[in-house]
């Protein structure tokens, strides 16, 4: 082998980690996800029967499908609207400096460092019926994660809390790039505090909200330890987002072809979802 | 040069200069106050809100720390009466803590470093050498971002349940030995570079191996440290993979292990707490540690409008 | 109308580092006035201290007779170009310049009037609908001021607006700002660190170093009579010429400056007025003259005013020759600096040939080399 060739191999030498990885764990299974949706599976998860789109009609007619995917719509506009909202107003807070400002941030940041498993061990106790001090403290007595109505909402706040301090970094990182000088020139021209606000501040935002969107609701749709230890998809499909539904499938009814679906509508959801959203920001005003 | 002498107040004959002082002091005061107020406006809010936010750990730690039979009362207990140590002893006592801390540390720690490693090998292909299908490779690898890994994990269980590696430490570690993240930032520090560098270590004689490891991982320590801080956190906080490959107390992760802790027998729950609580501190204290390091380098420069 | 006045304006930073101390001036109507200095001299404090983007620290700003140092910046009814020009970036050219007028609630139809009049007198009528990040730096700049003469203000403050703009525009939108002024005839304060700026532009200079005024006046005042080395030295390019020198008492009463570190004599002749006018003049006291390069002549000059008698052994080595068409300056090495003559194109003198110069003693400025005040400074004048 001359040294040329060598040269021109050399590249792809140090590519090959990643890309392995890459193609054992990802593009292998991506595709494989694919293959197995379009097979009725055994419990080993071995395609035996091609049944083309079969699985995929199953799921477009089944109830409990369509509930999953409204249930998933719902939490995810929930976690989304309130993470992002938790992040800004937190992000808003410290965006001048003041006594303890460095404690402030690091606690706003810090549900970004706790795990989803240990978040919902400490929900479930704060929404315990009995001994919670959710329903102590607004003297109520609801069973949150056991009643359809309150049990969506207890799990999407969670997640909203979870994903809050990433959130706040990024609107913090955004609110640093905007110009202090516009600001000065904003109060000599008249602007009060809250003129300021909305024309200066959170357009200031756009470009950095509109990546924080798409990164939100990526995360969104793929919560899964908080949902399996809080509610397991229940009370009544309630809290059934596609993820769990296809957990369930997959490992408790060995349903392997349908969870597959499942799993490739999940993947265009979250794709069209994107491409929609770079589609827009394209067209949308951009400076 | 004071010629403020020979320059007469403006005003001059309304008022006299000891009228103008008096007018200053109140002004001034008003002002001092004005300020303290938006200060301690400013400061109300952050305490309400930090409060908030904290709430959830605030109250895990207080629970933590209280007597099993405390908790079980009608009236509002937010701080333990008597508090104890005994469920941090006990949590280590019923399920076996250390063991699935020492998972996590292992698992977290390889990922850590391996992603580290892999993905600034091919961030230093993608900014530095040329190659056909350059511009492919890294859409691809872009691309992968927006596969949910829920969306291959059913594959992927079936793929380590062939290799026969199900319940070992490869199987909670391989998935995760890169990731398009960790390529997309190093690659975003390294086009900070210009080309020169490489160059002119090419003429010195300097193998590209020895580039990345004597001039690249230098240069880029605040990427590095940004990559380990979150890489560690979000390896640390995985719950559905470990869930679906590990089956044994041998093998299992904090995660995994903590819920153990939560069973139906109500008398646990501070114990489970007192556990969640332990395994908070790792992940939280890196977290506060690297905080600085992991906004210089994930902000500085990669996440830019 | 507008009165400004600043009464021991002082501007602390902390407990040692003051931006502005003492500050004492009165801003009349109509009048454009130039803050100038070396960076960090406190003037763009002083001009965001009138604005309200500071605090006062100590002293009183006057407005209108109205006591203004606790007023909001919107309160103050000022209009500001920042050196940036701080446009808001996510709005059109129109939208900045009708923001200001938006928050005032004026009309739209009044607003868009107002627009359109503005966008006419700066030219940038075609720009309206752009961005920003779209416009060029002297259109940023139209915009800029644009946005401010909308309000139609008490006054403008303009911080270095032209500092980001290169030679040519620099040069073009300085004609125009004073175009500008004459037509709205509002007053101006303007902050610059180049003396070039200062004195085109302005009616009035003030001389700022380290917080503190050095000298204000008109331009042509300070610039013949400036008060002190610094600002003697500030003003003029290229800028004035120093010599160590020694006082000698000649013959027949004659008092002489005599150049220091220069073995050939070289000798500058005092007129009696100019002696008077000095004061000490004993005998050996060490003095710096400084001369502005206009104020040397060669042969030829020097004849046609008869000053060469003023001069003796004044010859010196050409190290570099700059023509510009009008007038040819050469520069020379003297005491380790260098020094720089302006001469009419007729000089041929190339670099590296030998030149006699020759003074034009009535022009000449003596400082005292400890306190650095110019000897000969006029109050009067002022």
């Amino acid at each position: 082998m001359g040294k040329k060739t060598a040269a021109k191999i050399n590249p792809y030498f140090y590519l090959v980690p990643s890309m392995l990885i890459f193609a054992v764990f990802l593009f292998y299974p991506f595709f494989k996800t694919i293959y197995l949706s379009l097979y009725k599976t055994n419990k080993m998860g071995e395609a035996k029967l091609f049944v083309g789109l079969e699985n995929y009609k199953a799921l477009l007619s089944s109830p409990s499908f369509h509930n999953s995917l409204k249930v998933t719509l719902i939490f995810v506009s929930v976690v989304v609207i309130g993470s992002m909202l938790l992040g800004l107003v937190a992000a808003v807070l410290c965006n001048k400096a003041f006594p303890g400002i460095r404690f402030f941030s690091t606690a706003y940041a810090l549900p970004m460092a706790i795990a989803s498993s240990s978040a919902a061990m400490i929900f479930q106790i704060m929404l315990h019926p009995a001994v919670g001090i959710v329903n102590k403290l607004l003297n109520l007595d609801i069973n949150w994660l056991n009643d359809p109505k309150t049990a969506l909402w207890c799990v999407a706040i969670l997640t909203a809390w979870l994903n809050s301090g990433i959130n706040f970094l990024y609107f913090s990182a955004g609110l640093g790039n905007i110009d202090e000088t516009i600001y000065e020139r904003a109060s000599v021209d008249g602007a009060s505090g809250i003129q300021q606000f909305f024309s200066l501040t959170l357009p200031g935002l756009s470009p950095i909200m509109f990546y924080t969107l798409v990164v939100n609701i990526i995360q969104a749709f793929q919560s899964f330890g908080q949902i399996k230890i809080l509610t397991e998809g229940g009370p009544n499909e309630s809290t059934n987002v596609i993820v769990y539904s296809i957990y369930r499938d997959a490992f408790f009814n060995y349903r392997f072809g349908s969870a597959a679906a499942q799993s490739v509508i999940l993947f265009l959801i979250v794709m069209v979802i994107t491409l929609i959203m770079f589609r827009m920001e394209k067209k949308g005003v951009k400076y | 040069m004071s010629q403020a002498e020979n320059m007469a107040l403006p005003i001059e004959g309304q008022i006299s200069r000891s009228e103008l002082l008096e007018i200053k002091n109140t002004m001034n005061t008003r002002a001092l106050a004005k300020r303290r107020g938006r200060t301690a406006l400013r400061l109300t809010a952050n305490v309400l809100f930090a409060f908030v936010v904290l709430l959830p750990l605030l109250y895990a730690v207080s629970i933590a720390f209280m007597p099993s039979s405390e908790l079980f009362t009608t009236e509002l207990n937010i701080l333990p009466k008597h508090p104890t140590w005994s469920n941090f002893i006990n949590a280590f006592k019923n399920v076996p803590l250390l063991k699935f801390i020492m998972n996590s540390f292992i698992m977290a720690g390889c990922i850590t470093i391996g992603q580290i490693i892999s993905c600034s090998l091919a961030a230093f292909s993608f900014s530095f050498l040329e190659f056909k299908g350059k511009g492919i490779l890294f859409m691809l690898v872009m691309a992968t971002m927006m596969v949910p890994g829920e969306a291959t994990i059913i594959s992927n269980y079936l793929t380590v349940g062939k290799m026969g590696i199900l319940d070992t430490y490869p199987v909670l570690i391989l998935p995760y030995l890169t990731s398009a993240m960790g390529i997309f930032l190093f690659r975003q520090f390294y086009m900070t570079f210009p080309v020169s560098l490489y160059e002119s270590a090419k003429l010195d004689g300097c193998g590209n191996l020895r580039f990345i490891v004597k001039i690249l991982i230098p240069l880029t320590k605040s990427a590095i440290g940004a990559m380990a801080v979150y890489t560690f956190i979000n390896a640390w906080n995985m719950y559905m993979w470990p869930l679906l490959v590990t089956g044994s107390n041998e093998r299992r992760t904090v995660q995994i292990g903590i819920s153990m802790l939560d069973s139906v027998d109500s008398q646990s729950i501070t114990l489970m707490i007192a556990g969640v609580v332990m395994i908070i501190i790792p992940s939280i204290s890196i977290f506060i540690i690297g905080q600085k390091q992991l906004i210089r380098g994930m902000f500085s420069g990669a996440v830019k409008g | 109308m507008s009165e400004i006045a600043l009464r021991n304006v002082s501007r602390q930073f902390d407990p040692e580092h003051y931006g502005v101390k003492d500050f004492n001036l009165d801003i009349h109507d109509k009048e454009f006035v130039i803050f100038v200095g070396p960076s960090g001299c406190g003037k763009s404090t002083t001009l965001r201290l009138i604005a309200g983007l500071e605090e006062i620290t100590d002293g009183e700003l006057w407005i209108d007779g109205q006591l203004c140092n606790y007023l909001e910046p919107k309160e103050r009814g000022m209009a500001m170009v920042f050196q940036n020009y701080a446009l808001y970036p996510n709005m059109t050219v129109y939208g900045n310049l009708a923001y200001a007028l938006k928050i005032r609630k004026v009309p739209k139809k009044e607003i868009q009037e107002r627009v359109h009049q503005v966008a006419k007198i700066l030219e940038i009528e075609s720009l309206l609908d752009r961005r920003p990040s779209a416009l060029s730096g002297g259109q940023k700049q139209r915009v800029a001021i644009g946005s401010a003469i909308i309000r139609k203000p008490k006054a403008f403050l303009m911080d270095e607006p032209l500092s980001n703009l290169d030679a040519k525009l620099r040069a073009q939108m300085r004609v125009e700002l004073l175009k500008l002024h004459e037509q709205l005839g509002t007053t101006m304060i303007y902050v610059t660190h180049d003396q070039t700026e200062a004195m085109t532009l302005g009616t009035k200079i003030v001389v700022m170093k380290a917080g503190y005024i050095q000298q204000v006046g008109a331009p042509a005042k300070i610039y013949n009579n400036p008060i002190n080395l610094f600002v003697a030295g500030f003003l003029g390019s290229p800028s004035m010429n120093f010599f160590k020198c020694r006082i000698k008492a000649e013959a027949d009463n004659r008092v002489a400056l005599v150049m220091e570190e220069s073995g050939q004599g070289k000798k500058f002749y005092l007129s009696d007025p100019l002696t008077k006018r000095m004061g000490i003049t004993a005998n050996g006291r060490q003095v710096i003259l400084g001369i502005r390069p206009e104020d040397i002549y060669d042969e030829d000059g020097a004849r046609e005013l008869g000053i060469m008698d003023q001069t003796e052994n004044m010859e010196e080595i050409v190290v570099n020759r700059e023509m510009t068409g009008a007038e040819t300056i050469l520069y020379f090495d003297e005491q380790n600096k260098t020094h720089a003559v302006r001469l009419k194109p007729e000089n041929k003198t190339q670099t590296g040939d030998k030149i006699k110069l020759y003074f034009d003693m009535e022009k000449i400025h003596i400082f005292d080399p400890e306190t650095e005040k110019n000897l000969l400074y006029r109050e009067e004048v002022q």
